[in-house]
């Protein structure tokens, strides 16, 4: 089989496949149970469609060499205490202090802390502290844009800032590309069931899609060369942006017009990293 | 006592025989390398190591009981083209933080006439020991040594799969190695 033909089964396709037979499956039962369980199982669905993505991409292992591949426990964590609570208990304490615990492990487990890493300790509480502030603004603001009637196409937007992050992996370290196509293609999978029905349950994946985003930020810098600060500062904060936004643009235009300006600033990311990927010179020695 | 101390003198003396034997040869940086070609389906690249080390010990009288080592720092890693270094440094391919070293110890020399040689011996990369036969040629002059290789590694044998179907398996490796006596 073609190399291209098999990351794009393995990574995108059985990944988003098993998501979308999930999301289903929960999308078919919502009128049958609580929108807690709706929300626990399309939690539950991302969750696994990453794990089959991972399974298939390298040899499966409970606490692997590679940081950013542990990542699969955190989001679980999330998943498990995060999800659910999107429904009930959005604004309780407890879900705001658990999110802030869950953060500062993730941020714990998935940044390296070892001697082979030694050159980029000094980097390293700049990074966490940068995965900290893009969680919580990025979950903040998608809630909420969930929540004013983007409930329909606002995961479109987790989706565009995740393919850009795929664009820069892609450029430096294919193994961790195919991983950010898995996270694409499960996101995409449930965003495009979301197109059908209005469910608030789809905010269950928001504090998961985020984690990951900006984990996946962070690693395209440890295994890549350093970009612009700002770029990554765009990559980091794009979605919640996009969304604060939306708020202002829902007062002046119908929905249409919210669809077309998320897309617009959405495109914007992707764009500025392709073309700097592009753009990388010759190495001279 | 003395019977001791003639039998220490002897030994000293047979030892530093053997040591004359077998000559040390310090490695002329400049005029060495050690260099790759990738295939791949739309293409080839090149690339190769700036930082390495030789441990060499000629034996002029028996070159089969000659030695070989060679130590490569895989972070000198360097290609034709920046991101394509950036990804071979990654754990896709030589995952130089995890694995620092790639190293190659000799076993055994097979001499065939006066300029060929076969290198025998045990290559360590991605913490994986395979055995290689490094066919070379050797040209001795009064001041150095030059050992030429060219030759073929599956780098699938080290666990080094990323890509298979698209990047060849077999990468073409050619090194120089200039030794001065």
């Amino acid at each position: 089989m073609a190399f291209e033909l098999k990351v794009l089964l393995e990574s995108a396709l059985i990944p988003g496949g098993v998501t979308l037979v999930f999301a289903g499956i929960a999308w078919l039962m919502a009128p049958r149970i609580s929108s807690t369980w709706v929300a626990g199982l399309l939690a539950m669905g991302w969750w696994l469609g990453l794990v089959v993505g991972q399974c298939s991409i390298v040899t499966w292992s409970w606490w692997s060499d590679e940081h950013w591949q542990r990542a699969i426990w955190p989001l679980l964590a999330m998943g498990l205490i995060l999800g659910p609570s999107a429904i009930c208990c959005k604004q309780a304490p407890w879900r705001m202090l658990a999110q802030t615990i869950l953060m500062c492990c993730a941020g714990w487990i998935l940044i390296p802390h070892n001697d082979a890493w030694k050159d980029m300790w000094p980097e390293q509480s700049a990074w966490f502290a940068c995965i900290m502030a893009s969680v919580a603004w990025n979950t903040a603001w998608m809630e909420d844009l969930l929540e004013r009637g983007g409930s329909r196409w606002g995961l479109w937007v987790l989706v565009a800032s995740l393919s850009s992050v795929l664009v820069l992996a892609g450029a430096c370290y294919g193994t961790m590309a195919q991983w950010v196509l898995s996270l694409v293609a499960i996101t995409a999978a449930i965003a495009f069931l979301a197109l059908f029905r209005d469910s608030p349950a789809i905010a269950s994946i928001v504090p998961m899609v985020c984690l990951a985003l900006a984990t996946m930020v962070v690693w395209t810098r440890f295994r890549g060369s350093l970009k612009p600060l700002w770029h990554y500062g765009m990559l980091f904060f794009a979605p919640g942006f996009i969304a604060a936004l939306d708020r202002w643009t829902a007062k002046l235009f119908p929905a249409w017009g919210r669809i077309l300006s998320a897309a617009l600033l959405s495109v914007i990311p992707i764009v500025i990293v392709t073309i700097d990927c592009m753009a990388t010179g010759q190495e001279e020695w | 006592m003395l019977k001791k101390l003639i039998l220490t003198s002897m030994a000293v003396f047979c030892f530093s025989m053997v040591a004359q034997a077998a000559d040390d040869l310090k490695l002329d940086k400049e005029k060495s390398k050690i260099g790759f070609v990738g295939k791949k389906t739309d293409g080839k690249h090149e690339g190769g190591f700036k930082d390495f080390s030789v441990d060499c010990k000629a034996d002029w009288e028996d070159p089969s009981k000659s030695s070989l080592g060679i130590d490569i720092t895989t972070d000198s890693l360097w290609s034709d083209d920046a991101k394509l270094t950036e990804h071979l440094k990654n754990p896709d391919f030589f995952d130089v933080r995890k694995y620092p070293k790639i190293t190659f110890k000799s076993t055994k020399i097979e001499v065939a006439g006066d300029h060929e040689a076969t290198i025998i011996g045990k290559m360590k990369m991605l913490d994986k020991e395979v055995e290689v036969k490094i066919p070379c040629k050797v040209a001795v002059d009064d001041s150095s040594v030059t050992l030429e290789a060219s030759f073929k590694l599956d780098r699938t044998l080290w666990g080094m799969a990323y890509g298979v179907g698209k990047v060849d398996k077999e990468v073409q490796i050619d090194a120089t190695l200039r030794m001065k006596r």
